[in-house]
């Protein structure tokens, strides 16, 4: 019977272990990136439009740069902002929702009501102007983007934050006059935190591909080689016409494509895990 | 006969939940399969649906009539129209967005019924104005009704009822029970409450770890019962009658793995001798019955102490308490004014059916709610102005034990850490935590082994998990225990064990205990003083063998009634 085996936790599943054996195989590509001289991806060190060939394995774009240094380099860009993104906006969430979970009600209705209006509006477009007027530096897109990106997971965590407390475990505590910070750290941490995880890979996989779409309508940095600046000058080239997409937009698409599916792989097998209400569907 | 299974094995991935039985259930006879939880009941009765999950294999055959129902994969024309069946719960088994003709009708048209839906709503006894309801506009019962109503659309030869009344109110649970009988279908109903069904029954079949333990006319079973389990199960349920007395068998069900040699019963069967162990008994015929039992004697079970009311200093003393729920768009009046005193070592029932204000009297003692007006006052000290530190000192002096023995303790704690949970949060040195937390475990009942500290809630079973939810309140030495429903969700052989615990703890330490129940015999059975609440007021208040013995309000009477099968 069930009750003779203790707790055991397997969190990813086959699924999972797919996503997550991609996702370490692009950090090992953007950790390389790191190695690399400062000016790779952006010095001039062939013919502009050079097809590959030796040293050059994805040829060169119209300046003569090296597309598979940019490429290298741009891993390591997308990654991190979409770390920085997601480990923001979790934190932001948590906040927010845990406070409308538990706080007073006035409390609750105010925040609750601004993550209303902010789902409301257009994030893409707010996303767009925002970056178009304050400037595209990675501190100012990584602050955009938690800015925008909360309140989805925020009312997530509010509901969790509510059916936490009102669990028997949690009951017991509180009537044996147990500090909040007691109820929070011991019982609320153990039921909610499991639901970051989900939060945080799903955030980093939204912030992959709006950084990317920003940069390809050329709002980013068109200087630093990021996957999106790449298929912007791709664009503007019309290298679609020619037979260099094979080398020079299919690169970078390819490995957008394959982020967001690595995250989403190892977001949907935890979410399956830990959501109660999936957890009972998929039986 | 209607259904006669034969040698019918259902086992899961190699384990046995159901080991060979055979029964007849023959044309308009209702049978009743008890058990307690995990002993095959549900099992068998999914397999004569086809509801069995993928990893089950069944052997055996069942045959309804002519139809082969064990092993079948096509239900068609089965299923609704043959065998039909009463859910569990049939608060989740109606749609909440269709009406209640609606539902009748799309059941009627998919088992090709004859009848109208009005006329099903007449065989359950409900009013056919009740066609253009919605499922939350009734009552339990009345959804109870309606999902009976449902299953006899397809006129099916064979009606299965699966725990028909759990959630119940216990005069509901009555009525619904005699609207079954008395529908002349032939029907096998699943249950728990083996002395509930008796007297609606014809035959009863005991189940016991997959194996029948005795299969008897109703009418005989309750003075000529021959096996020991059953005598077991009839003396765990508590009646309202203080001569009567309410045991238990020790110990708990086996897992399916760990299924013992010979009767699987003699583990905790108090006539188990060393042919039990080696050789497990028959199936044989014993008069108008068959047993399945090496022995002929009647065995003796541990028995709850009833206690001879000592009067201690009051420790609890709630005066004209009143709370309102307010929503949106009503108040509802959870208290009308409800006075209560608990003396030191002496246990309290609070008596009620669900919405009588019990668990919302039994918060506002904890503190967990204030309440509208009314003072509440725990050992000389007013509980009901307090707040922040000064409120919790004195709620560390109550212990609480939640209904929910699943939920109420958090899975990823040990039980050493469990119990000593409390101790930390009131600031016991450390020095001194553990030899407390062996103490609160042992007087709880629990082995004090370090293997059983260690283990995790999910490693121990429901009776277990309800004696460490007792260990934690005790640990912090409090002055009063609130167990709320405590022993609601415990399979009955066990709730008389923890009766009895708390009744120990009682005469022991002094303690205060306000029992919450909605079981009138539970509560006459174990309690010294018993209060009776009945939407917010006190109906009834006095000592236990006087109210059983002369009820002075027909609600009370009503109760009584209902908890005297």
């Amino acid at each position: 019977m069930m009750f003779l085996r203790a707790p055991r936790r397997n969190l990813l599943g086959t699924q999972g272990l797919i996503g997550a054996g991609i996702l370490a195989a692009i950090v090992g590509v953007a950790l390389y990136g790191t190695l690399l001289p400062d000016d790779a991806g952006r010095a001039r060190v062939a013919q502009p439009y050079a097809p590959p060939g030796a040293g050059l394995p994805l040829g060169a774009d119209d300046l003569g740069r090296n597309l598979l240094d940019q490429l290298i380099v741009g891993a390591g860009a997308s990654l991190s902002l979409a770390f920085i993104v997601a480990a923001a906006t979790t934190v932001l969430a948590a906040l927010v929702g845990g406070a409308a979970g538990i706080g007073p009600r006035w409390l609750s209705a105010t925040l609750m009501r601004g993550t209303d209006v902010m789902l409301v509006l257009p994030e893409l477009i707010l996303y767009i102007l925002a970056a178009a007027f304050l400037g595209q530096s990675f501190g100012t897109r990584v602050t955009i983007l938690a800015l925008i990106l909360w309140p989805v997971p925020a009312r997530v965590l509010r509901a969790a934050v509510l059916t936490a407390w009102s669990r028997g475990h949690l009951e017991v505590a509180r009537a044996m006059g147990a500090p909040r910070w007691w109820l929070l750290l011991r019982h609320g941490s153990y039921l909610i935190g499991p639901l970051l995880i989900p939060v945080f890979v799903r955030t980093a996989m939204r912030a992959v591909i709006y950084d990317a779409t920003l940069s390809f309508l050329g709002l980013g940095d068109p200087t630093a080689p990021s996957w999106g600046t790449t298929l912007f000058w791709v664009q503007t080239n019309g290298v679609f016409l020619s037979e260099a997409w094979l080398w020079w937009a299919l690169p970078p698409g390819a490995a957008i494509t394959l982020t967001v599916l690595a995250l989403a792989l190892i977001g949907t097998a935890v979410e399956e895990r830990l959501n109660p209400a999936l957890r009972e569907a998929t039986r | 006969m209607t259904l006669s299974l034969r040698d019918l094995t259902i086992s899961y991935g190699g384990l046995t939940a159901v080991d060979a039985i055979s029964l007849d259930v023959a044309e308009g006879e209702v049978v009743a399969l008890v058990g307690e939880s995990g002993c095959g009941k549900t099992s068998l009765a999914r397999a004569l649906l086809g509801l069995l999950p993928r990893t089950a294999s069944v052997t055996g055959s069942a045959c309804l009539g002519e139809d082969e129902l064990a092993g079948r994969t096509d239900w068609k024309d089965i299923r609704g129209r043959r065998v039909a069946i009463v859910p569990q719960g049939a608060m989740t088994g109606l749609s909440p967005v269709h009406r209640i003709g609606a539902q009748l009708t799309e059941m009627l048209t998919l088992h090709g019924g004859h009848a109208e839906p009005a006329e099903l709503l007449e065989r359950v006894g409900l009013p056919p104005a009740m066609l253009r309801c919605y499922a939350h506009e009734l009552s339990g019962g009345q959804r109870q009704r309606v999902a009976i109503a449902l299953a006899l659309a397809g006129e099916p030869r064979l009606l299965i009822a699966d725990e028909p009344t759990t959630g119940l109110d216990a005069i509901t649970q009555r009525q619904v029970l005699a609207l079954l009988a008395g529908l002349g279908t032939t029907m096998l109903i699943v249950s728990h409450d083996l002395a509930g069904l008796m007297p609606y029954a014809d035959r009863v079949a005991v189940m016991y770890a997959g194996r029948l333990a005795e299969v008897r006319p109703a009418g005989t079973l309750a003075a000529e019962h021959a096996h020991p389990y059953t005598a077991g199960l009839l003396t765990a349920t508590p009646v309202a009658d203080r001569k009567v007395p309410w045991g238990s068998i020790p110990g708990s069900a086996p897992a399916l793995d760990l299924l013992p040699e010979g009767c699987r019963f003699a583990p905790r069967c108090p006539l188990a001798t060393s042919l039990c162990a080696e050789e497990a008994p028959q199936l044989r015929s014993h008069g108008t019955a068959q047993v399945a039992c090496h022995h002929h004697d009647k065995p003796t079970f541990p028995v709850v102490p009833q206690g001879d009311h000592p009067l201690g200093a009051p420790v609890v003393r709630v005066a004209g308490v009143h709370h309102r729920y307010r929503t949106r768009s009503r108040t509802v009046e959870a208290l009308r004014g409800v006075d209560l005193d608990i003396h030191a070592g002496e246990i309290v029932a609070l008596v009620g059916e669900s919405g009588s204000g019990k668990s919302t009297l039994a918060r506002i003692i904890l503190g967990l709610l204030r309440p509208s007006s009314g003072r509440v006052e725990i050992a000389g000290e007013e509980l009901t102005t307090r707040r922040g530190r000064a409120l919790r000192r004195l709620q560390q002096r109550i212990g609480f034990v939640h209904q929910d023995p699943y939920d109420a303790l958090h899975p990823g704690m040990r039980v050493a850490s469990l119990v000593a949970e409390p101790l930390v949060t009131t600031g016991t040195p450390r020095e001194h935590r553990a030899a407390r937390m062996r103490d609160a475990v042992s007087a709880a009942g629990l082995p004090v082994t370090d293997e059983f500290l260690q283990r995790f809630p999910g490693q121990l079973s429901g009776g277990q998990r309800q004696r460490v939810s007792i260990a934690r309140a005790l640990a912090a030495d409090p002055i009063l225990l609130i167990a709320d429903e405590a022993t609601s969700m415990l399979d009955v052989s066990t709730r008389a064990g923890i009766a009895t615990t708390l009744r120990t703890l009682a005469v022991e330490r002094g303690l205060a205990v306000l029992f919450v129940t909605h079981d009138l015999g539970e509560a006459v059975q174990s309690c010294d003083r018993i209060v009776v609440l009945r939407s917010g007021t006190v109906v009834e208040h006095g000592l236990s063998a006087d109210l059983a013995s002369a009820p002075s309000h027909p609600y009370t009477a009503q109760l009584l009634e209902a908890a005297q099968t």
